[in-house]
């Protein structure tokens, strides 16, 4: 049953601050969450693993130091959960794929690590395409309409936030696989810039294009997450040292006088669905009565994005598998595995001739921001509506031509610049949520997420709930 | 369908030419036993092309370094 109801379960900010005032335990909550994960679970299969003894034990935990001692920060005692990828030691972590049924790792990931020692109870690992490569379909299904697909590869991460079966996620994204679920489920994700959050323990895929981040219901919730994962970290080559700043504290105030760049000929020139593409047209005019200075930009460049996100992926992520693609053929889905072996055959001065567009696309991007003086650039994250699961590419015989998804058109981009993005969702057609991309300058998430915030201020469509499965 | 698998196997010796000019690179790739190469090969020459389409002529374009970071700091 699609709606307009309130979500009935709290945001991460309204759990936080009940569980510091004394009415809510990490118990109740976590009990709470468990709950509507037992009802959804056989309905949209979210979660690749669970463990709710664990989850339990450690809300008592919680519980009793928070009763004690008060709360260690806002994620104390708050519900999570991580996408397969993620290494994490009381979980085990297959991503996805038969090559890796039965490992449990040693150790946390990074952002795993972080999460606990904030006092996160982590209810379990969610559903991803195999090694987040998009290929394989998986058992996840849209809560909106169970018959569509629910975006991937962060498929659970989407999912588990549109249901409920936990407050917050994290998830991986290399050209939208973090947004494009949160899109696809009408939840709120960013895809940070490149080194703000380290990747260390993290699966890779592509480990230029890689980035991990969150997932939540509303913007205030994605800021909250982002403050206790972000930050250097020796153990990933490409993280950065500038300094974390607290989001959430960052968020209000009015957003009048930001310029906000869009760019019709690639985000609207036709590509898209014209019921998507006019609910994001509304959403920008929020943005506008909200204060913000609509700026028209043209980057041609974009153009170019998607090939050469497609060339570097290829070769690094056959680079990343090779070894076990030669020893486990078998065990990886076809189409992951004809996907890497085309990889290995990327020439290396294609790869590189890849990386110098790369190149040039960034400081085309960066010179449009300081040319037009822009804050943000917007459009859609998606340009079409989730589709049927049986309309998917990987249902059918891969192409002659292209592996690649039309749907990266709008988000790959990013990835390919290292710039934030944040989605959230912004109308709805046919029952099924749209969403809007807010992308910013590289390290100023604070300007994207309280661009978000401002909208979610003005809007509901975050607070829709998919399914009534309570 | 030609894969490497059934190629390997009608010409044991491997100094033997390949079948393919895709058969010999994917032997020198090292790609495992059973790659379809009948698959591969139209799919590698849609992103390559693409790919070449694009690379700068210009050798000095976007500088001398190749940098993956997201960095617009001038220095």
């Amino acid at each position: 049953v699609n709606g307009a109801a309130a979500a009935p379960l709290p945001t991460i900010a309204e759990a936080a601050a009940s569980i510091a005032g004394r009415t809510l335990t990490p118990i109740e909550l976590v009990e709470q969450v468990i709950r509507r994960l037992e009802s959804s679970e056989p309905v949209v299969h979210a979660y690749a693993s669970v463990d709710p003894d664990a989850a339990l034990a450690a809300a008592e935990e919680a519980t009793r130091e928070i009763a004690t001692d008060g709360p260690r920060g806002p994620l104390h005692g708050i519900p999570v959960n991580l996408k397969d990828i993620f290494l994490t030691r009381d979980l085990p972590t297959a991503a996805g794929s038969k090559v890796l049924r039965g490992y449990r790792p040693d150790e946390d990931s990074a952002v795993a690590g972080r999460l606990k020692r904030a006092g996160a109870i982590v209810v379990g690992k969610t559903v991803t395409h195999e090694f987040a490569y998009g290929q394989n379909v998986v058992p996840t299904r849209n809560p909106w309409d169970l018959d569509r697909y629910c975006g991937g590869s962060s498929a659970g991460a989407g999912v588990s936030i549109a249901v409920g079966s936990a407050l917050g996620a994290m998830g991986t994204d290399t050209g939208g696989s973090l947004r494009l679920p949160a899109a696809m489920n009408g939840v709120s994700a960013l895809k940070p810039t490149f080194g703000r959050v380290s990747t260390a323990g993290v699966i890779p895929l592509s480990p230029t294009m890689d980035h991990a981040g969150p997932a939540a219901r509303t913007v205030e919730d994605v800021s909250i997450l982002l403050t206790e994962i972000a930050g250097f970290d020796p153990a990933d080559p490409g993280a950065s040292r500038r300094p974390v700043p607290r989001y959430a504290g960052e968020l209000k105030g009015s957003i009048k006088g930001l310029r906000i760049g869009v760019d019709r000929d690639y985000y609207f020139s036709g590509v898209g669905e014209p019921l998507v593409l006019s609910a994001v047209e509304a959403a920008i005019e929020v943005l506008s009565g909200l204060g913000a200075e609509l700026v028209e930009v043209n980057v041609p460049e974009l153009e170019h994005a998607t090939t050469v996100a497609e060339t570097i992926v290829l070769a690094e992520a056959a680079t990343v598998h090779r070894a076990s693609v030669s020893e486990h053929a078998d065990q990886y889905d076809p189409r992951t595995r004809l996907r890497l072996e085309v990889g290995q055959l990327i020439l290396a001065t294609d790869y590189l001739s890849a990386q110098r567009v790369r190149r040039q696309l960034q400081l085309s991007m960066r010179d449009t921001f300081r040319a037009k003086r822009l804050d943000a650039l917007v459009g859609p994250t998606l340009g079409t509506l989730p589709i049927l699961v049986a309309d998917l590419p990987s249902m059918r015989p891969p192409s002659k031509s292209t592996l690649s998804l039309p749907w990266l058109r709008y988000t790959g981009p990013f990835n390919v610049t290292g710039q934030p993005a944040l989605t959230v969702p912004c109308g709805e057609a046919d029952g099924l949520p749209i969403a809007m991309q807010i992308a910013g300058r590289p390290w100023d998430e604070i300007t994207v997420l309280k661009i978000g915030h401002a909208y979610q201020t003005a809007t509901d469509w975050h607070k829709r709930i998919p399914l009534d499965i309570a | 369908m030609t894969n490497r698998g059934s190629t390997q196997e009608s010409q044991p010796e491997r100094e033997a030419p390949p079948s393919t000019p895709l058969g010999s690179l994917a032997d020198h790739a090292g790609l495992p036993s059973g790659a379809d190469t009948e698959q591969i090969a139209p799919l590698l020459a849609n992103y390559t092309r693409r790919i070449r389409a694009l690379a700068p002529r210009d050798v000095l374009a976007g500088g001398p370094a190749i940098t993956f970071y997201a960095s617009w700091d001038d220095e």
